[in-house]
């Protein structure tokens, strides 16, 4: 592992415009939310992946793997304390939460990677905790 | 209209079936998230990957499918206030899928629900979704 427990990703902020929820709407089929300005829950996802400060491939990198290793999302969880307003602004912040090495018996040698992600509001409060945990083949360990 | 006042323990949530996994959306959420692996867009990349000659929907998609029919059936997106996902097998284009859900537990203002996604494979489900979810039963402010 290059990093463990503790490492602090850069960050940054997420505005949910109006179009990101309109296309995860779209993406998994969601008519209009009854209560206007209501964001799709999958827009949490969104948000958190793309406010952490760094790709997608430079996350696979930080732990030493690449899209072509074929890491996969293993499992995802939010907590929602304050639900996502579209047209709102969050500060993003993520640290990693948990490495575990795993062996199975045919896919060899893996890594489950959780990271916890908080959505900050504009009231300086955590409105959302995202936590992807993510399944790094080590094949060649 | 929230559908999660006043349920029981054992009651099942209304089912949602896509009756055909659409690579189109899986075009859309790659560019949405930046996401670089291509088994999501090249059936060559798939099997390069040991995956099949197939693409593979993005795990986001899967569970995304569950958190519509949640909020669908709990009156609105502000009502899923928790989910927790494992994804346990990978869905393919062009595939059935169909996500279902019991509720588990009732309290205050609250319900919880055993959740899934199932893909069709011959006839024969297949969990590829498994997890649990929180909901709000009682108004909210902004409650019509």
């Amino acid at each position: 592992m290059v990093v463990g427990v503790g490492h602090r990703f850069p960050g940054g902020r997420f505005r949910v415009e109006e179009y990101v929820d309109h296309l995860v709407r779209d993406v998994v089929g969601a008519p209009p939310d009854p209560k206007p300005g209501a964001a799709h829950p999958m827009v949490a996802f969104v948000a958190a992946q793309s406010g952490i400060g760094m790709t997608l491939e430079d996350v696979f990198a930080v732990f030493d793997a690449h899209s072509s290793d074929g890491p996969m999302l293993g499992g995802w969880s939010v907590d929602v304390t304050e639900p996502l307003r579209v047209g709102a602004e969050y500060g993003v912040r993520g640290v990693v939460e948990r490495v575990d090495r795993k062996q199975g018996a045919r896919t060899g040698a893996f890594d489950l990677v959780t990271v916890a992600v908080d959505l900050v509001g504009d009231d300086g409060r955590v409105h959302a905790v995202v936590r992807p945990t993510y399944v790094f083949p080590r094949r060649a360990t | 209209m929230n559908a999660a006042v006043g349920v029981k323990v054992g009651d099942r949530l209304p089912e949602r079936v896509v009756e055909r996994v659409d690579p189109e959306k899986m075009k859309i959420l790659a560019a949405l998230l930046r996401d670089p692996n291509m088994i999501h867009l090249d059936p060559v990349a798939s099997e390069r990957a040991g995956l099949g000659r197939r693409l593979v929907n993005q795990g986001p998609i899967n569970f995304g499918w569950v958190q519509t029919m949640l909020a669908e059936w709990a009156g609105g997106s502000d009502r899923v206030r928790a989910t927790r996902f494992r994804l346990l097998g990978n869905v393919h284009d062009d595939e059935r899928v169909v996500a279902g859900g019991e509720v588990t537990g009732v309290s205050a203002g609250e319900v919880e629900c055993a959740v899934w996604l199932d893909v069709d494979r011959d006839g024969v489900p297949q969990r590829v979704v498994s997890g649990r979810a929180t909901v709000l039963a009682s108004p909210l402010p902004n409650d019509r």
